[in-house]
């Protein structure tokens, strides 16, 4: 890759991150809706420990794990998703013809939308943390954030690869994603620890990264998570950074790949799958 | 026109509407992928309680606990469908498919056809619930005990708990009638805010006393303890908020609710399309 073509590229990740970025400041109302849409069943479920007097630090998986939802989320409509809408508007034909590789464009959206995840699951966590009365025993603070970003480069590169599947497919992959929500609650352990599935479950459950992110986490975060740990959380991080890298160039040749099908079949433009 | 010809029409309209939902929400897949799909979500939420319950309780947990929140589970499947189904039906038509004024100018009753469309979801959500059932049989120590005699009396409480959603899914459509796009997190929102208020998956008890207030008034609380007790077999759940309030009682403010509601969506609903045909924002796409 040239020069010339590298700045196009940065360019085409900042205008599309910055859209996203921005977007948010221009529009309060979507704050209102996605940080108080998440602490519904975040408090319903801390409620669930609460009723059977489980300790308090129990009730802090549940709030870490319901805020890391918005992560989730935001992978599954905000980028997996993204192209269908895009196909629909009629955007995805603009970002074809854009001097730019279309690798830039889903880069952008997923630094935009890390970007601003990063400040609701923060912001999610804190309220439920001052609901509820959490107690917080953070053994490093630098791992803890390092765990955090990781997590979400991981978790957002899997994004981009789900992705590039909608350049082909339209309202049966979109359908198709909704199978993505409550399973990957159940499975990734967001409201309680992987290990209460058994290893098996557990191990294939660490395909998606956010389950061993939020383990990790966990055991960073409160006195007893270390007692409920999958895997130690070294282990935990290397093997993000493996999915990281996995993952990022999965996306590169499915988009690759399936773009050129998409082209070849036509489908680029289609709407009303 | 008599009466039975009014019946036959409306009903004619409710059926064409619940078709044509269950067309869209079925026909992009092979039938056994739609199964799995259907059956997979509802499946998924159910075992996020049971592992949450293995994890804060291990095998010391209680068969009482079990049934309480199965059966919250089960019915809040209707809750859900129902409510956000019926609001979505303006985003699809208006926004996506971009059909909501031809259904505008043809002859048929809006506030019908919106029902029809929450039927669709009604199937959806019975599948649903008919296999959570059979998972929760075959994975959770449930004890049910239900007489012959109460079986009546559920049908009825069934029927008219399941109306009243209907007609709150209405009023959220009204709503979404002149909002934009994100007006779907709106019913969204408001199905969680009856997750959390109604003791779908834990006793209201739980919850802060003021918010208790709040939700010893919502029909689906109503509907959610008298479910539980006549299933059940018992005239009192572990939530203590309804101790000293009898089925009967639960019944009467069920019904009175409903009717409530009816009247209230039938008014509001019309009042929301006036506003919307004033505004000239029937058909208007936002792209959001």
């Amino acid at each position: 890759m040239s020069m010339n073509e590298l700045i196009k590229n940065l360019r085409g990740i900042w205008a599309r991150a910055y859209v996203r970025i921005v977007g948010v400041n221009r529009e309060p109302s979507w704050l209102i809706f996605e940080l108080f849409f998440p602490l519904l069943p975040i408090c319903s479920f801390a409620f669930v420990y609460k009723s059977m007097n489980a300790p308090s630090d129990y009730l802090g998986f549940v709030i870490l794990g319901g805020a890391m939802t918005a992560i989730w989320m935001n992978v599954l409509w905000g980028m997996a998703a993204q192209f269908f809408w895009e196909r629909e508007s009629g955007n995805l034909t603009l970002y074809m013809l854009c001097p730019m590789s279309t690798m830039a464009v889903l880069v952008g959206m997923a630094l935009g939308s890390g970007f601003s995840t990063f400040f609701r699951v923060i912001i999610t966590f804190m309220i439920g943390k001052l609901i509820f009365g959490i107690t917080l025993h953070v053994a490093s603070y630098f791992w803890l954030f390092a765990t955090f970003i990781l997590t979400i480069a991981a978790v957002f590169s899997l994004g981009m690869m789900m992705a590039s599947f909608f350049l082909l497919y339209g309202r049966d992959a979109w359908n198709i994603l909704t199978v993505f929500m409550e399973p990957v609650f159940f499975l990734s352990g967001f409201y309680f620890p992987v290990k209460t599935l058994g290893y098996p479950l557990g191990a294939l459950a660490s395909l998606i990264p956010i389950t061993l992110g939020l383990d990790a986490m966990r055991q960073l975060a409160f006195k007893l998570g270390p007692d409920t740990a999958f895997l130690p959380v070294k282990t935990e991080i290397l093997i993000l950074v493996a999915l990281s890298a996995l993952y990022l160039a999965g996306a590169k040749y499915l988009l690759k790949k399936l773009e050129y099908i998409g082209r070849r079949e036509g489908r680029l433009t289609l709407r009303w799958q | 026109m008599a009466v039975k010809d009014i019946y036959r029409r409306f009903a004619a309209i409710v059926k064409s509407a619940a078709w044509l939902g269950w067309q869209l929400k079925s026909n992009w897949a092979d039938p056994w992928i739609f199964a799995v799909i259907t059956i997979i979500r509802p499946l998924a939420s159910l075992f996020i309680i049971i592992f949450m319950f293995r994890f804060a309780l291990g095998p010391s947990a209680s068969a009482d606990f079990f049934n309480f929140f199965f059966i919250g589970n089960v019915i809040y499947l209707y809750v859900y469908n129902v409510l956000f189904g019926i609001s979505q039906v303006i985003f699809e038509d208006r926004e996506h498919y971009e059909v909501i004024k031809y259904i505008y100018i043809s002859p048929v009753n809006w506030y019908l056809y919106f029902i029809g469309r929450g039927f669709a979801r009604f199937i959806v959500a019975s599948v649903s619930c008919a296999v959570t059932i059979a998972a929760g049989a075959l994975f959770l120590p449930l004890k049910f005990g239900m007489s012959a005699a109460s079986v009546p009396t559920f049908a009825l409480s069934f029927a008219v708990g399941l109306v009243s959603i209907f007609f709150m899914g209405i009023i959220m459509c009204a709503l979404t009638l002149v909002m934009a796009r994100h007006g779907n997190m709106m019913s969204e929102s408001v199905s969680g805010i009856f997750f959390i208020s109604c003791g779908v998956i834990f006793p209201i008890s739980a919850l802060p006393e003021w918010l208790q207030k709040i939700s010893a008034v919502i029909p689906v609380s109503y509907w959610l303890e008298i479910s539980r007790r006549l299933i059940l077999g018992t005239d009192k759940t572990i939530d203590g908020v309804w101790h000293g309030i009898s089925t009967g009682a639960l019944m009467a403010r069920l019904g009175i609710s409903t009717v409530v509601l009816f009247i209230f969506s039938i008014l509001f609903f019309n009042y929301m399309s006036m506003l919307a045909r004033s505004k000239g924002i029937i058909d208007r796409t936002t792209s959001y």
